[in-house]
């Protein structure tokens, strides 16, 4: 199978390849899976106080349109709140690298991970605004 | 559901009256049945519809069958005969194929308890993704690195990990038609997990350092 330019691209030259500092308050961690395939991704997203992503980092292991479509959605979120983060649609990265039908499923994987990742984040910043002892247990967990 | 197998599946043959041993050949006269809708793998094979099969039974028995539905034994005959042997024989290799690998097989029992197909639930027990990516971090970094060392630990490691996974789920996969919903799920998750675990596996396989094998 032939990939698109664009997928040669991402998996040539990967954007934001690296990890973040998963315990720090202020970063979300999406770590997802294609058990078909085993392959597995890892997105995480830095956030400002008014909720806008300033950094993003993938690591993906798998095939390249799994590497291209988590490359993507890293400078994708990039600069958005996370609000506009959560509208990112797997769709828009099939068309944006043109996968074939065979390869839609690596796409759903990016968006999962970029939800996974947000939930995250929200999740630490309400538990540590509203009461602490919570944001340690669920540091434990 | 027995009882409408007993009813569709024929006992003996038509032909010449012999017991059937399995439900679309006559051992004796060769005399072919078509497949009826209820049958699944175990069914076609003649085995009991479990997960503890004798390996080198499972395979003689295959290979029996095999030879006795072979399209060859049939070319030149009635040409409906001849379809009918290769539809077969195509059924029986796929049968084969997925009872002959225990973990397709506890796979194919989890389906026909209606258990959640991979498609379903694409979940894995607890916190196994986030396990699975340190692994897959070690494992480049240690190649990076050609830590011949830590490449074979964590080979090691993920085979242990795989086989305690497959532990459980040879432990369960007797049992999975009295199983509820709640653990077909887990069962569901498990399979998964051993698909993680073998997609590691085989990246070790393809690696060279790791083989020791400079050629590939």
């Amino acid at each position: 199978m032939a990939y698109s330019e664009k997928v040669v691209d991402h998996y040539e030259n990967p954007r934001n390849v690296g990890s973040l500092d998963k315990s720090s308050i202020d970063v979300g961690t999406g770590i997802v899976g294609a058990p078909e395939c085993g392959d597995v991704m890892k997105l995480q997203i830095k956030i400002d106080e008014d909720d806008r992503i300033v950094e993003a980092k993938f690591k993906t292991f798998g095939c390249g349109s799994a590497i291209a479509s988590s490359s993507l959605a890293t400078e994708w979120v990039k600069g958005k709140t996370l609000d506009e983060a959560l509208q990112i649609k797997n769709t828009e990265i099939v068309e944006e690298l043109a996968l074939p039908p065979v390869k839609i499923h690596c796409s759903v994987l990016a968006e999962d991970a970029v939800r996974a990742a947000i939930s995250d984040v929200k999740n630490k910043r309400d538990a540590g605004a509203s009461d602490k002892p919570t944001a340690a247990e669920q540091g434990v967990s | 559901m027995p009882g409408l197998r007993t009813m569709t599946l024929p006992s003996k043959c038509l032909n010449c009256d012999v017991e059937l041993s399995i439900p679309i050949v006559c051992g004796g006269c060769h005399t072919l049945y078509p497949i009826p809708q209820t049958a699944n793998y175990f069914d076609l094979l003649g085995l009991p519809q479990q997960f503890d099969l004798d390996g080198e039974k499972l395979s003689d028995t295959y290979r029996a069958i095999a030879r006795n539905i072979h399209p060859d034994r049939f070319a030149g005959q009635a040409t409906e005969m001849d379809l009918l042997a290769t539809k077969l024989s195509a059924q029986v290799n796929e049968a084969w194929r997925v009872l002959k690998d225990p973990v397709r097989r506890a796979e194919y029992l989890l389906e026909l308890a209606n258990g959640p197909s991979a498609a379903d639930c694409r979940e894995v027990p607890g916190d196994l993704l986030a396990r699975v990516m340190m692994l897959r971090e070690d494992l480049e970094e240690a190649r990076d690195q050609s830590d011949e060392q830590t490449l074979t630990s964590l080979r090691c490691s993920i085979q242990d990990e795989r086989d305690h996974a497959f532990d459980n789920i040879a432990k369960r996969a007797n049992d999975l038609s009295l199983a509820n919903d709640t653990e077909k799920k887990a069962f569901r998750q498990l399979l998964n997990s051993i698909k993680y675990f073998d997609s590691l596996l085989a990246d070790f396989a393809s690696d060279p350092l790791s083989q020791g094998n400079p050629q590939q």
